[in-house]
């Protein structure tokens, strides 16, 4: 066990980390965070103990997979009408996954913090395949065959996946932009 | 090709390029489009933007509190052993049981005809279509009953 305690030890705030990035909010963070460690503490007596290179690559797949599952549950239940969208796009009081300390964004110029605020919003509003992948790629920095191997898909799916993330924000940071200049920023160049 | 479609390929190529995986033509080939293409160069600007955003973000640390009550929960549970596959001659007296079942059932109904009701069928295909109803009950509420039974297990202090 103890083993497993120094994984802990040396990964739980990447895995928070991850969580928060791929979670809706602060609540649904803590869910994550806490379900991949259960799903791990009991893989664990299954496979072989994970090499320390490859241990945060085993762990953000579970935390991937933990993801959608948890996405899958969610869509049941508010079909099922059993829960309410809570997003924090919609602004609600613990819809925030914390991504900057309360305040942090007063230090920094307003246009600056409002583009930070725009995008994070805008990730948390990506389908959840491309969220995991553009969270891999961007936040976490693996490379696309990488995550194609942690997500169980196609390196060419991981490269089409992360372009209609990408294409997905830029066309958020348009709108951001239109909205606070009233004019538009970037060209469309093709489709 | 339309440009449409051009830009989209210059898009996916510039993704690849952050990985490296970038072949020295294809490198000319972009350069070319960007020079041409103020579309493409806004996806540049606007990739790196975003990329630049995304690495000046500030991570929050774990609550204390999560983490130590995670870290109890871990300790509490340890890892789990691995399902224990039966011995082979459990499984080979299980194969048996369910030859031998499917056989019985097979000669039981075998003189059953769709017009006939329950009261009609010999004692022996009543039999057989008891032991059919009952293993379909079992199927239809063993996931329900395996999941009780699992949450009574992870105790209190499970995922909330």
């Amino acid at each position: 066990m103890r083993s497993f305690d120094e994984l802990y030890a040396m990964y739980h705030a990447h895995v928070y980390r991850f969580a928060c990035a791929l979670a809706g909010d602060a609540r649904d963070a803590e869910d994550l965070f806490q379900e991949t460690w259960l799903r791990a503490v009991r893989a664990s007596a299954e496979v072989r103990e994970p090499e320390a290179s490859n241990a945060k690559a085993w762990l953000f797949a579970i935390a991937a997979n933990a993801h959608k599952d948890s996405l899958r549950k969610k869509r049941v239940r508010r079909l099922f009408l059993l829960e309410r969208k809570r997003s924090m796009a919609e602004g609600t009081a613990d819809a925030d996954p914390g991504w900057d300390p309360p305040g942090y964004a007063h230090e920094r110029d307003e246009a600056r913090s409002d583009i930070r605020l725009c995008l994070r919003r805008a990730v948390s509003r990506l389908p959840g395949r491309e969220r995991r992948v553009f969270v891999l790629k961007d936040i976490e920095g693996f490379k696309h065959e990488e995550i194609g191997r942690m997500l169980g898909i196609p390196e060419a799916t991981v490269r089409t996946l992360l372009h209609r993330a990408v294409r997905r924000l830029r066309k958020e940071l348009a709108e951001f932009r239109l909205a606070a200049d009233g004019k538009p920023v970037f060209e469309e160049g093709g489709s | 090709m339309t440009k449409s479609l051009r830009c989209r390929d210059v898009e996916r190529l510039l993704l690849e390029r952050e990985d490296g995986a970038f072949a020295a033509g294809e490198e000319r080939l972009v350069e070319e489009h960007l020079r041409a293409c103020a579309g493409c160069r806004g996806f540049t600007a606007d990739r790196a933007l975003i990329r630049g955003e995304l690495t000046g973000v500030r991570w929050p640390e774990p609550p204390a509190e999560l983490v130590s009550r995670t870290r109890r929960m871990l300790r509490r549970r340890g890892p789990e052993r691995a399902t224990a596959v039966p011995p082979a001659w459990v499984l080979i007296s299980l194969a048996a049981v369910t030859i031998i079942t499917a056989l019985w059932l097979a000669v039981s109904l075998a003189d059953v005809t769709p017009d006939m009701t329950l009261a009609d069928l010999p004692l022996a295909a009543l039999g057989a279509v008891l032991i059919i109803v009952q293993n379909a009950v079992m199927l239809f509420c063993a996931p329900v009953v395996l999941r009780a039974f699992r949450m009574r297990r992870s105790g209190p202090e499970s995922i909330r």
